[in-house]
């Protein structure tokens, strides 16, 4: 199957589900980081894509929409979304729709720093985080939590704390990255981190500072 | 007409002045002309707190400039009261058992020579202290380290320094030579510095797992530059003020002084080269510091032939030794334990090797070398345990915390350019925002 249909059935999948903004930014996620990934990695796709809380509740949906896209005949896609969505159109940051909480953007912030190092170095954050979850001074069930959380799995639960273990979590995370790729780009990066969630926060009347 | 008068008068004038004058000079007192010379020197070396400072902070990172510089700023400060309260008796008091002075405590009357002497060796005990905040710096517990220099000041250096420079000091019996303290100043806050960053660890991400050593640039190299400068020009009157005394042999005190400072710079950038190395600045001011430290113990007895090699050899020491410390893991911010504890080592070292008239004589050589070891035993054992104590009460190493946000805002509650940190996740108008740690 080609790019352009495989598009065509993503966005097939997708469209019930987002509004233009939320499908544009979606799809452009997809092309980017997971059209040359085989099926099973849709899950981790879904998971990166799907911030609110109404799109998380049908992510089981949303997968087997998409699944289902991909079987379909040609004549039976949607047009290709590039042609369809105006260009024009400015691509805003959050789902219109979508009313996000202290959680989602203490995982979109999660996501973006993390997102920051190259895919190599992710892997070895990654595994820095797990081997050392005992240093994280959070109860075990948060531990837990972030644990799944940071090994990817398809189970993961909202990332929902308290302030202080949010801020803890940040702190744990811009260790892991300093040991591997030094301070100072880590600081880049999570300044960088903070200026791209900051709109979404404000938005949501969210104190990034909270996490800081 | 009135020219004339007026012409006349002043005449008059200068003519029953001169001979007043004339007379004047015979009559004045050297010791005016000595204390003179050692105050503006002790000032000079003042200006080296300010030297230190710029070339600290210069190296350390933004976000942590401000902790830098009040590390140095309040060393004076703490270091002063304490060194005139405690250090000053122990070190120049009466000493009956060549090891420690036993008054002079908190002078408030004294011969007025006394004070000029307390004036100057502040400065010395200030300077012993602050060597040591650099290597320390950027995750240092702010409380932790100025107990740490009161240690220092009263008690570590004034000790030592008793020994080498207080006239019944075991040491300076003896026949040891360190005219301006390679070692009594330098070395024993080299040695301060390696046991501290011993027990600190070095900074989050300096070292990779794969043994590989990351560079973590200093944020404003001019600072190196300037604090290079400052500091040489200090070093004209830390070596010159040892005299105690406005002498005819201060120009080759200072020129021994110079030389050694440029021939250092000179000996770490070759060095670098044979390291295949590019030729960092900070690299060369570290080597004219190195080459000023080594100088130190032998600048009123050398020739300059020797005083250039003891920078040259100085500064190529320096570059080493900051190599060997990373090979260690050992993070030392702006290299003071090769700058300050192994050339100072050097330094006293080719004080005996090359005494002017009595060049490579054993038994010089081997005092030496007991001063030198008694400075390390003594420096490192007693740093060593006074951090220890601090770390397992105040706490010596900040939190990962700490470190993230920078000892600027967790120390001190300010940025130190609130409007050039574009690049920061922490900015100046939000530093309200920040929830207590």
């Amino acid at each position: 199957m080609d790019l352009v249909t495989r598009r065509r059935a993503v966005y097939t999948g997708l469209r019930p589900y987002f509004d233009d903004n939320g499908l544009l930014l979606a799809i452009k996620l997809w092309q980017e980081k997971y059209a040359d990934k085989p099926k099973y990695a849709f899950s981790e796709f879904l998971s990166e894509c799907c911030k609110s809380k109404e799109l998380r509740a049908q992510r089981t949906h949303i997968l087997s929409s998409i699944l289902h896209a991909i079987e379909l005949p040609e004549k039976e896609m949607l047009a290709d979304p590039f042609e369809e969505l105006k260009p024009t159109q400015k691509i805003e940051q959050a789902p219109a729709t979508a009313s996000v909480g202290l959680t989602e953007i203490f995982e979109a912030l999660l996501n973006a720093f993390l997102s920051k190092v190259s895919n190599k170095e992710q892997l070895t954050v990654r595994l820095y985080m797990i081997n050392h979850i005992a240093e994280l001074k959070i109860d075990n069930r948060s531990k837990l939590k972030f644990s799944t959380w940071v090994e990817q799995k398809t189970d993961t639960q909202p990332l929902s704390y308290e302030i202080a273990h949010m801020q803890k979590i940040i702190n744990f995370m811009y260790v892991a990255i300093c040991e591997h790729i030094g301070p100072v780009r880590a600081d880049q990066h999570l300044s960088q981190s903070i200026k791209e969630v900051e709109v979404l926060a404000k938005a949501e009347d969210v104190n990034l500072y909270d996490f800081l | 007409m009135a020219n004339l008068k007026a012409y006349v008068i002043s005449s008059s004038v200068l003519c029953l002045l001169l001979p007043i004058s004339g007379m004047a000079a015979e009559n004045v007192d050297i010791k005016v002309l000595d204390t003179v010379w050692v105050l503006m020197a002790g000032a000079m070396v003042f200006l080296m707190q300010a030297g230190f400072a710029l070339l600290e902070s210069g190296m350390a990172r933004a976000k942590n400039v401000v902790n830098v510089m009040m590390k140095n700023y309040m060393d004076l400060c703490v270091g002063s009261l304490l060194f005139w309260l405690l250090g000053y008796g122990l070190m120049f008091g009466t000493n009956a058992t060549g090891w420690v002075g036993t008054d002079l405590f908190g002078l408030a009357k004294a011969p007025d020579w006394d004070f000029n002497l307390l004036f100057f060796q502040i400065m010395f005990a200030a300077t012993a202290a602050t060597i040591v905040s650099g290597a320390m710096a950027e995750r240092t517990n702010y409380l932790a380290y100025l107990i740490g220099t009161s240690g220092i000041t009263a008690i570590i250096y004034p000790i030592y320094g008793s020994w080498a420079w207080n006239d019944h000091g075991w040491l300076k019996e003896m026949g040891f030579i360190d005219f301006a303290g390679s070692t009594v100043v330098h070395s024993v806050g080299g040695w301060c510095s390696l046991a501290a960053i011993m027990l600190l660890g070095p900074r989050l991400g300096k070292f990779g797992s794969n043994g590989e050593v990351r560079d973590l640039p200093g944020h404003n190299l001019g600072y190196v530059a300037i604090g290079g400068f400052l500091l040489w020009f200090g070093w004209f009157g830390f070596n010159g003020g040892s005299t105690l005394a406005a002498g005819t042999n201060l120009g080759h005190i200072l020129l021994n002084t110079h030389m050694a400072g440029a021939a250092g710079a000179v000996g770490a950038l070759l060095m670098s080269y044979a390291m295949r190395k590019p030729a960092l600045m900070t690299n060369a001011v570290n080597g004219s510091v190195a080459g000023l430290v080594a100088i130190t113990a032998g600048c009123a007895s050398m020739a300059i032939p020797y005083a250039v090699l003891t920078g040259l050899i100085g500064g190529a020491l320096s570059v080493v030794g900051v190599k060997v410390l990373e090979k260690m893991r050992l993070d030392d911010v702006v290299g003071a334990v090769a700058v300050h504890g192994l050339c100072g080592m050097w330094g006293t070292l080719a004080a005996g090797l090359f005494l002017i008239n009595d060049m490579f004589n054993p038994h010089q050589i081997m005092v030496q070398l007991i001063g030198i070891g008694a400075a390390f035993v003594w420096v490192f054992i007693s740093a060593y345990s006074m951090y220890w104590i601090i770390a397992k009460t105040v706490g010596l190493r900040v939190s990962a915390m700490h470190e993230q946000r920078g000892l600027d805002i967790t120390e001190h509650g300010e940025i130190a350019y609130p409007e050039f940190n574009f690049d920061s996740a922490y900015s100046a108008d939000r530093l309200k925002d920040l929830q207590k740690l």
